[in-house]
């Protein structure tokens, strides 16, 4: 069983540490507790973006660093199987881009396969590739994110004439209702958008803005899960 | 698999320097401060220089652990290594790379060595104290009075297994209860109560159930049979006696060891 567990790298929620031990000294602790011998503390320090801090005590850290370090300790047995719980809880702005970053790089680099829990559903959509949705306890959705969004995109396009572009999409278009503006949503694939936008502008329609909508896992998830409370999603990165 | 839970708590315990000092050093150290300064002051006052067997005064001081109040040190020290993951809720951090079962035993093998270490120390300090008496005139020293390298060892080895009794009691209530101040509390008053109830009792008329009973006693009649001295005036500990105490003794460590390992191997962490 312990050699099993020793190929997957753990961190669930915000990790604790002894107080007394420096960041390198806890990475040396665990590796000899996993049967790591000679761990480069210092590479994975520098990974994490803990370089600067290796030699300080963890007490001393803020709830950032000490996910930072939890990572760092998850990974110091090199685990074909990382499991994080909200890695980017009580990090700022770019260290949540950083940790993205890494993440990334692991499952990309590393070939370690990464199974990350959040409730964060923009930074799950922006760092998974496979995503599983569960609601009371059960899987309501799973897949490739790309494809479990395929149907719930539409170009939204605004014009200097809502009016003409109305009439140029015919059936594919329908205001979109926005209290910000004039904008048309136009029920288009993205293998179609091309030939829509030439056919548009070639038909004399001023187009001032088109981008591409309502693919947010946010709302998928929310779609999934409106009749359930108490809701987590997970993905599954599978490099 | 052992041996690395064994290299981690060790590196962990070395790193916490207070352990390592108020559990294991601070007895000796204590000890030789004390006694250095009884020297000086007898070598000043009174300039009688006493004869002073230096084998007796060695396995006096390995002997010293028999103490209640310096039986406290080694009490706090293993509460401190068997109730810090609960304190600072790192079982959940050390937990996934080992077995409990090695887990628990390096604990219980950390502690042994640093005890081991603390009796080897005593032993020092005892020398050293008698080296310093006899350079500064207040003893002369006398060669060994009969054999001691076999009372030495009976009596670090009898000690070294009494603190394991004590530091096992500590593990089972430190694991039980999950905190170190509960487990030190209770080692007081095993400690002390132990000295208490052998004051009320004759040890060398003490039936198996006292020494079932009291660890301590077990001890006592050990080391007098090791080093040869009476229980009483005129009556030494027979081997009976001293096979009883050994069996006790070592009943006891196997108990509370096997206790703490069924308490934690049991224990539900993901609440720590």
């Amino acid at each position: 069983m312990v050699p099993v567990r020793r190929r997957i790298g753990a961190m669930i929620e915000t990790p604790r540490y002894y107080p007394t031990l420096t960041a390198s000294e806890t990475l040396t602790m665990l590796a000899c507790a996993s049967g790591v011998r000679d761990p480069d503390t210092a590479s994975w320090l520098g990974r994490v973006g803990l370089g600067e801090a290796a030699h300080r005590r963890v007490r001393h850290f803020s709830v950032g660093m000490k996910q930072r370090l939890g990572i760092a300790a998850a990974l110091i047995a090199r685990p074909s199987l990382l499991i994080l719980d909200e890695p980017t809880s009580g990090m700022d702005p770019a260290g949540i881009l950083e940790m993205r970053t890494l993440i990334r790089d692991l499952a990309a680099k590393d070939g370690v396969t990464i199974l990350l829990s959040s409730h964060l559903l923009d930074e799950v959509q922006r760092t998974c590739d496979r995503v599983a949705i569960f609601a009371r306890g059960k899987l309501v959705a799973e897949g490739r994110i790309d494809m479990l969004l395929a149907g719930q995109e539409k170009l939204r396009l605004l014009a200097t004439s809502q009016g003409a572009l109305l009439a140029a999409l015919g059936a594919r278009g329908t205001p979109d209702g926005a209290p910000d503006g004039d904008g048309v949503l136009a029920a288009v694939s993205r293998a179609e958008a091309p030939a829509l936008l030439r056919a548009l502008i070639e038909s004399g329609i001023d187009l001032v803005e088109a981008r591409w909508v309502g693919g947010e896992l946010e709302k998928f998830y929310l779609e999934q899960t409106s009749h359930s409370a108490g809701h987590s999603a997970g993905g599954d990165h599978a490099g | 698999m052992l041996g690395d839970a064994i290299a981690a708590e060790a590196f962990r315990v070395r790193r916490a320097g207070g352990v390592l000092f108020w559990g294991f050093l601070a007895v000796p150290l204590s000890i030789l401060l004390f006694n250095l300064l009884l020297d000086t002051w007898i070598r000043l006052h009174l300039h009688m220089p006493v004869a002073l067997d230096i084998g007796h005064q060695m396995v006096s001081g390995v002997g010293l652990t028999q103490s209640a109040f310096f039986q406290v040190f080694y009490a706090a020290a293993a509460a401190t290594l068997f109730a810090a993951d609960y304190r600072w809720e790192t079982w959940r951090l050390i937990t996934p790379r080992n077995s409990r079962v090695n887990l628990i035993l390096a604990r219980f093998i950390v502690y042994g060595a640093a005890t081991a270490v603390s009796l080897v120390l005593l032993a020092v300090v005892a020398l050293v104290q008698s080296l310093y008496a006899a350079a500064i005139g207040s003893v002369v020293l006398t060669p060994p009075q009969g054999p001691f390298v076999l009372p030495l060892l009976g009596t670090a080895v009898t000690g070294w297994c009494e603190l394991m009794v004590l530091g096992g009691i500590v593990a089972v209530i430190a694991i039980a209860f999950r905190a170190a101040t509960g487990a030190l509390m209770t080692a007081m008053v095993f400690s002390f109560g132990q000295w208490i109830a052998m004051a009320l009792i004759h040890p060398w008329e003490a039936t198996p159930g006292w020494y079932a009973a009291l660890p301590r006693l077990s001890a006592y009649v050990l080391r007098a049979f090791v080093t040869g001295q009476d229980l009483a005036p005129g009556i030494g500990a027979n081997a009976a006696q001293a096979g009883l105490a050994a069996v006790c003794l070592l009943g006891w460590m196997v108990l509370v060891g096997a206790c703490a390992l069924g308490l934690f191997q049991a224990q539900e962490l993901a609440r720590e």
